[in-house]
């Protein structure tokens, strides 16, 4: 792939990995980083990536590597910054449990999830990810993420009821295998 | 996306992004991130995928057991050619002395949707392992236990609204929208929309239910991929048909005009890694006299 291929191929994703990497990130310059870092892997690797109709999840699994190592080196930061006690310590990873608006009950019912079913709410919701989508990025079947994010659903419903508003037209109704186009329910 | 679950669509509005969009095309931030990605000549880190994350490709459809049938037939010689004729006879009979495949599948369909009450059994196999289903139904009332491979069992009971499972204390208030469609319903409207366009094999009579069935294969074509993908999620998650484009084999069998089993083959590629997933629901005791009672 040259460089108006490339150039091509940021045009066409820049924006979605970025945007995949701001829900992740605490603020839009790590998100930027993020984005950068992604694309400089995809130019690594610019004569071996997929075809064009399935670069854009590619990328996203790119860039899920990409924030994970982030987090990581925010927490050995963080670490270090702690042992030395000399500097602030660097800001948490990005994770939705840190943009918290607590006024929000929503906020604060996604925040009460473990991580694992927050992130899989926020590629569903927010990513707008199809669950064979999601699985191919989790590396597991569409059953089994049906099954994930159909726990993960519920979860956010029970936690919502429980600090006091009713979802709109929902409630903590398919149990963990149940329901829905992320179902696994028999 | 609109998220057609409430629930997301309304978490879907907290996204970050939409107070905060990604640079313009063609901004100066813009073009910095991609200079920035073009000038990297580091070595390749664990960030990068050897070979990305598994692109979401359903697999070409395979060779239909039909044909794969048939040319296993070929490939064993006259021996095995002749066998085929023989079953080839048996399975078609005389005309007349079968029903047309599409009439008695539409026709099963439409009486099984009709039905109240059942028994379920049934398996959910993929790489994980099995997955065993035992159930029954009364209308829109269920009560089912899920086996794990590992023997772990989850049961749960839907009576009306409220719905009991193991990770509650006690019931949940549930809408029809976000439960499972009864069998019987579901059933109907699977088969219907797969019968689109499709070519349907009467593969002759078996034992499915404990009775004698007509065991019939539909292999879908692209109005059945495309009705079947239009349904609702409610009436498709319990044959794990949400994409049916990566389906290679549905077969169903028929007794006494109503639906006892089916099953569902989907293959996907998982970047390079075909994930099979086998489901197959048997339907006993139509019509019994089922009550769903709470969990004691």
């Amino acid at each position: 792939m040259e460089e108006d291929a490339f150039a091509a191929l940021y045009r066409a994703h820049a924006a979605e990995v970025w945007r995949f990497a701001r829900r992740r990130c605490a603020s839009a310059d790590e998100a930027a980083d993020a984005t950068a870092d992604t694309f400089a892997v995809a130019w690594r690797r610019r004569h071996d990536l997929p075809p064009a109709d399935e670069a854009r999840l590619w990328l996203l699994g790119a860039a899920r590597r990409v924030l994970a190592n982030h987090h990581r080196s925010a927490r050995r930061r963080a670490g270090l910054d702690e042992r030395l006690a000399a500097v602030p310590r660097a800001p948490g990873p990005a994770d939705p449990a840190d943009l918290v608006d607590d006024a929000d009950p929503l906020w604060a019912a996604l925040a009460s999830l473990p991580a694992h079913q927050r992130d899989l709410l926020v590629m569903r919701a927010w990513d707008g990810l199809a669950v064979t989508e999601i699985a191919a990025l989790l590396g597991c079947t569409p059953n089994a993420a049906s099954i994930r994010l159909t726990r993960a659903r519920d979860r956010l419903a029970v936690a919502l009821d429980r600090k006091g508003r009713a979802p709109s037209r929902t409630s903590p109704g398919r149990g963990p295998d149940d329901g829905g186009g992320t179902d696994d329910r028999p | 996306m609109t998220d057609p679950d409430p629930l997301l669509a309304t978490l879907a509005a907290l996204d970050p992004t939409i107070a905060d969009p990604p640079p313009e095309p063609g901004s100066p931030r813009h073009r910095l991130i991609l200079e920035r990605a073009m000038s990297t000549t580091e070595p390749r880190t664990d960030s990068e995928p050897e070979r990305g994350p598994a692109p979401v490709v359903p697999v070409d459809r395979r060779v239909p057991r039909r044909t794969r049938r048939r040319l296993l037939a070929l490939a064993g010689g006259a021996a095995a050619a002749a066998v085929l004729a023989v079953v080839a006879v048996t399975v078609l009979g005389a005309p007349g002395d079968r029903p047309d495949p599409v009439a008695a599948l539409t026709e099963a369909a439409d009486a099984t949707g009709d039905v109240d009450s059942l028994r379920v059994r049934g398996t959910y196999t993929d790489a994980e392992g099995t997955r065993t289903l035992n159930g029954e139904a009364d209308g829109s009332d269920s009560h089912i236990v899920l086996t794990s491979p590992d023997g772990a069992a989850e049961e749960r009971t839907v009576i009306g609204d409220q719905m009991w499972d193991d990770e509650e204390d006690g019931p949940i208030t549930v809408t029809p929208d976000l439960v499972n469609a009864p069998y019987p319903e579901a059933s109907r409207a699977v088969v219907r929309a797969a019968l689109r366009g499709a070519v349907v094999e009467d593969l002759g009579s078996e034992t499915a239910g404990g009775v004698e069935a007509d065991h019939y294969a539909i292999e879908l074509g692209d109005a059945g991929i495309a009705a079947l993908g239009a349904l609702s999620p409610t009436l498709v998650a319990q044959f794990e048909l949400e994409n049916p484009a990566g389906v290679t084999a549905l077969e169903v069998w028929v007794a006494e005009d109503l639906i006892r089993r089916i099953e569902v083959e989907t293959s996907v590629d998982m970047g390079g890694q075909v994930q099979v997933t086998r489901v197959t629901l048997e339907f006993l005791d139509l019509g019994a006299d089922i009550t769903i009672e709470p969990p004691g």
